[in-house]
């Protein structure tokens, strides 16, 4: 667990950020950690509502924060509840997690049970005062989803998706670079996640099947759109600073004929105003290309989950890109790269270049963990974290409806928030 | 057709608007970075479309390895009478030929010949005022690669400067650099070597050229005066008011070897220069 974690300062230098001001321009949710130093003694006292795998994934980063409590969990399958109290050994357990939010000690919560019941819990977490990290997709369904915003909205409190990859170095220094021009105009967004497995828990006895393989139902879960694409998609609307209008697509269960109810093989197109698109793909049965989001300009390609960027022609020379960044952040060094001629055929091979070096060492999750622990105790919503989440879980849950309804969608006016490119309807009276 | 040309372009608070274009030419990276100050993008992409014109053009006169540049075609010909050649490639040939006495038989042009001496450099009669080349001689062979990128970087420098742009540093290669003006917030450019700690030199509307062999393998230096390729791997940096000439002090030192005495009379030829590394 120790790779998967990474301290605020060596996120920041990797970056090549002395301050966070550059990078708030680009992703401005970063502006999280501008107090950092004033709440170094305030405390955030945490309950765990679902400290299934995901749940006991986010508290092995949670119990590395000094500032962070773990004051409570409840769940209702005692193997989870076993397990974090291992981890948090004085947490309080409670089986109905209404009584979790009843619990005065409990400033914020975060929420890692099926999709199918994030919607109330949320709501009611709300309603009881507390700040929500809420695990992606947010909502079952378009309604739920925009009901969950909109109560955010109206407490006051804080919200928080599990889109790490908004924390993740290699994606905001690689939005930061789309943002700047360098790889030209984006006309096309590949995203795609490919498994090779029936993605399925072990069941200790066969009445848990729907509970602990909520995933691979109907009733629970929208299969690889909520669980995976929600990740991807959000990608594409980081990058183009908008949000696509329309999706087609089609799924269906074309290998794991096991009694799942979920696809296990979909596509969608998702369609910029401009003509652009977005295309997701992801298969369970076959895993060689893995996972990217393929970022098209017309002067270069960008690909995060890989960590590089390529341009079309010539690559540009690391040093020179370094320099005018460094500029930007106000450091006047040397430029390295004087010597001995070029080899002439460096010019004709593309091996990329590395957005922030070979190995990053994190995908996110300990910092938006950490963001959202200093929003909770600043009770502060960072700028369009939210938003981000919001949409993410939209766009895969319109692409799934699309894919159920075979046909093309136009996004429902009345689930637009304001952001970006889309306004809010008025309501009617 | 022009080169693809990549860029990026900024505006900086403090600094203003900044160019940074790339492109290949003569199998290499050009990398042109210019303070632009509040010229528009538009602008400082046309400055650096002017400049790939502008060295494309040389590349297509000069370079012997493309069977259809001016060099190549008026070779056959140039071996039987005189034969009339562009004024851009006159003006090639006679600086590479003025700096055959200049680098003391060190840089010369005609050293890939069969039966190469030092007189071989003599065999090539240029005239100016006709723009004709002839060879007098048969099996002649012109290599002006080991000059082209400086020839060329002196060759945009008054497009830069009719464009206004004062501050500017062109990177050809690696090999050759061309410093104009100041980087932000420095008195000149500081450069370093991609092998270096990272310390390193300051330009100031200075040029710095490297010569030698990168690799064990990478033999491409001949040594005029034997005939032989150097050997070893090595570099000599020059630091010279004009590119061109840095061209041919520091491939003329690096064929010169060890002789330090040899060395510093080469170097007394080239005013202003300084050695920066052997």
């Amino acid at each position: 667990m120790d790779n998967n974690h990474i301290n605020r300062r060596d996120f920041l230098k990797g970056l090549g950020a002395l301050g966070t001001g550059i990078l708030v321009a680009t992703s401005p949710w970063l502006s999280s950690f501008s107090e950092v130093s004033n709440t170094a003694n305030n405390r955030c006292r945490l309950g765990i509502i679902g400290p299934g795998s995901r749940g006991q994934f986010l508290m092995s980063f949670l119990v590395q924060n000094p500032k962070v409590d773990i004051v409570a969990v409840a769940d209702i399958y005692q193997p989870s509840i076993d397990k974090a109290l291992e981890m948090a050994p004085k947490a309080k357990v409670y089986r109905d997690y209404r009584h979790l939010l009843d619990d005065k000690n409990v400033d914020a919560v975060v929420i890692a049970t099926p999709l199918n019941t994030h919607c109330q819990i949320a709501l009611d977490a709300f309603d009881a005062g507390k700040h929500v990290f809420c695990e992606k997709t947010i909502g079952y369904d378009m309604q739920q989803c925009y009901d969950m915003y909109m109560k955010h909205r109206s407490s006051g409190r804080v919200f928080f998706t599990g889109q790490q990859r908004l924390f993740d170095p290699r994606y905001i220094k690689a939005m930061e670079m789309i943002h700047s021009g360098m790889f030209g105009e984006i006309n096309a967004i590949h995203a795609y996640w490919n498994r090779n497995g029936d993605w399925r828990r072990p069941v200790p006895s066969p009445e848990l099947e729907r509970f602990i393989n909520w995933r691979l139902y109907r009733e629970s879960s929208k299969g690889l759109m909520t669980e995976l694409a929600c990740h991807q998609l959000q990608v594409g609307s980081w990058a183009r600073q908008k949000l696509p209008e329309k999706v087609m697509g089609h799924g269906a269960i074309t290998y794991w004929k096991d009694g799942r109810e979920v696809y296990d093989n979909v596509n969608c197109i998702y369609i910029f105003d401009d003509g652009v698109k977005m295309t997701y793909g992801s298969v369970i049965s076959n895993k060689f290309y893995g996972l990217e989001e393929q970022i098209l300009g017309n002067l270069g390609t960008v690909e995060p989950e890989n960590g590089k960027y390529y341009f079309e022609d010539t690559p540009a020379a690391p040093a020179f890109l370094q320099m005018i960044n460094e500029w930007e952040n106000k450091v006047f060094d040397a430029v390295p790269f004087a010597g001995t001629s070029w080899a002439p055929e460096t010019a004709n091979s593309n091996n990329g270049e590395y957005i922030i070096g070979e190995r990053p060492k994190s995908d996110g999750t300990s910092l938006l963990l950490e963001a959202f622990v200093e929003a909770a105790i600043t009770n502060r919503q960072p700028p369009r974290i939210a938003e981000e989440g919001y949409y993410a879980s939209q766009l895969c849950l319109l692409g799934d409806e699309a894919m159920q309804q075979e046909r093309t969608l136009t996004f429902p006016d009345e689930f637009k928030i304001d952001y970006l490119n889309h306004k809010s309807m008025p309501k009617q009276q | 057709m022009a080169a693809h040309l990549s860029h990026i372009f900024r505006h900086i608070p403090q600094i203003g608007n900044v160019v940074y274009a790339w492109w290949a030419a003569m199998h290499s990276r050009i990398d042109f970075v210019a303070l632009v100050d509040d010229k528009p993008e538009p602008l400082a992409i046309d400055i650096a479309s002017r400049m790939a014109e502008e060295i494309r053009a040389i590349e297509s006169a000069a370079n012997r390895f493309n069977p259809d540049s001016e060099l190549s075609r008026v070779r056959a010909t140039a071996a039987e009478k005189p034969t009339v050649i562009s004024n851009r490639l006159a003006g090639i040939l006679d600086f590479a030929i003025k700096s055959h006495a200049r680098s003391l038989g060190f840089f010369d042009i005609t050293v890939g010949s069969l039966n190469h001496s030092a007189d071989t450099i003599n065999s090539v009669e240029l005239s100016l005022d006709n723009s004709t080349l002839f060879l007098n001689q048969s099996d002649v062979c012109l290599d002006l690669s080991g000059m082209l990128k400086g020839y060329a970087l002196e060759a945009i420098r008054p497009i830069l400067s009719d464009a206004g742009i004062d501050n500017a540093l062109v990177n050809f290669g690696n090999s050759s650099v061309m410093a104009i003006g100041n980087a932000p917030s420095a008195d000149g450019w500081n450069v370093a070597f991609a092998d270096s700690d990272g310390s390193g030199i300051s330009l100031h509307d200075e040029c710095l050229t490297t010569s030698g062999n990168n690799s064990p393998g990478r033999r491409h230096i001949v040594n005029p005066t034997t005939g032989s390729m150097v050997e070893g791997v090595g570099q000599v940096a020059v630091v010279t008011p004009d590119a061109a000439s840095g061209e041919v002090l520091s491939t003329a030192l690096f064929a010169a070897g060890t002789d330090t005495a040899i060395q510093h009379a080469i170097a007394a030829n080239f005013a202003h220069s300084r050695i920066i590394s052997q």
